[in-house]
């Protein structure tokens, strides 16, 4: 009976350890994110893109898998620096309302007929 | 366009930079104009003649002027452009800069602020005043000449200019980062000036 009584005390532990962990997981992930993380993840809903984290990044980089990466800041801040390997291809507010066909000609220009690669856009930072 | 797996990296080149430094790189690099540099020479057109004439006490009557010609011994220039998108976050700070110079009795007739368009065309310039109810003067630096000169600064960057009594345009300040306190920003102003303006 002794034994009994000691099993279903230890079973009761172990969801309530679970839960805190979560808890706990949940609560250190949430104030990792900045605050513009949220709008940058909506944005990204809505253009029907996705984010990818530095880490995610540099594990890409790492894997050795090819990629295209596109740095949309002006070209004088490109040669200034950039992230290794990055094109430069400047885009401006005016373009996420219309894509000019020169721009156009030259994003396709520079990412090629396969469609299924991964491409990865940055400028300086939506902070 | 079709393509089926597009990532943004929202962290953009700084975030990147924060994280992983060895993993970038440059094509050139060129000096930025800093503390204690002379502010580039230069001559910009009157876009509104009679209420930027006032505001910056210019005498003459000339369609263009040079900084030197701006009859206060201190400019807050700012460098910006109306498609970068900083550049126009960063306007309701730089509005409540100017109405807190105005409003400062020992700054007011001292410090002006104007703004420079880098790559902006006139007709631009006068877009972006009117959309974004710009009080301040605003100018074109339609080659980039000044933005260039000046070591292509990161946008929006601003500059406290000190014109010296011999037309010298010695810069006392820069900030390139978001204005996050405009009253600290009018604090560090009034110091830098009331230094300068020490008998020596």
């Amino acid at each position: 009976m002794q034994i009994t009584t000691f099993s279903f005390k230890r079973l009761l532990i172990y969801p309530v350890i679970l839960i805190i962990l979560l808890v706990l997981g949940f609560t250190v992930t949430a104030e990792k994110q900045p605050a513009w993380f949220q709008q940058a993840q909506d944005e990204a809903e809505q253009d029907g893109y996705k984010l990818i984290t530095a880490h995610e990044m540099k594990a890409l980089y790492e894997s050795g898998e090819n990629f295209t990466i596109i740095d949309v800041r002006p070209e004088y801040e490109f040669r200034e620096g950039h992230i290794l390997h990055a094109n430069s291809l400047e885009f401006d507010l005016g373009d996420k309302l219309e894509l000019k066909s020169d721009k156009q000609a030259a994003l396709i220009g520079l990412l090629g007929s396969d469609k299924k690669q991964t491409i990865i856009f940055y400028c300086r930072s939506v902070a | 366009m079709g393509y089926q797996n597009v990532l943004r990296f929202p962290d953009g080149f700084f975030g990147w930079k924060s994280f992983f430094s060895d993993n970038t790189q440059s094509v050139d690099t060129i000096k930025k104009l800093g503390i204690g540099d002379v502010f580039p020479s230069c001559r910009l057109v009157m876009l509104y003649d009679e209420t930027d004439r006032a505001y910056l006490k210019i005498q003459s009557l000339q369609k263009s002027f040079a900084l030197e010609d701006i009859g206060n011994p201190y400019l807050y220039i700012v460098i910006y452009n109306e498609k970068c998108l900083a550049c126009v976050d960063e306007v309701q700070s730089f509005k409540a800069l100017y109405k807190s110079l105005n409003e400062s009795l020992y700054l007011s007739d001292k410090v002006k602020l104007l703004a420079i368009g880098a790559g902006s065309k006139k007709r631009g310039v006068i877009a972006f005043k009117k959309e974004n109810a710009i009080p301040y003067p605003l100018f074109a630096d339609e080659n980039r000449s000044i933005f260039y000169c000046l070591g292509n600064p990161v946008l929006p960057t601003s500059y406290l200019v000190h014109i010296q009594p011999d037309g010298r345009r010695q810069i006392l300040f820069v900030q390139q980062d978001h204005i996050n306190n405009v009253e600290m920003l009018i604090q560090k102003i009034y110091s830098l000036v009331k230094d300068m303006e020490l008998p020596k």
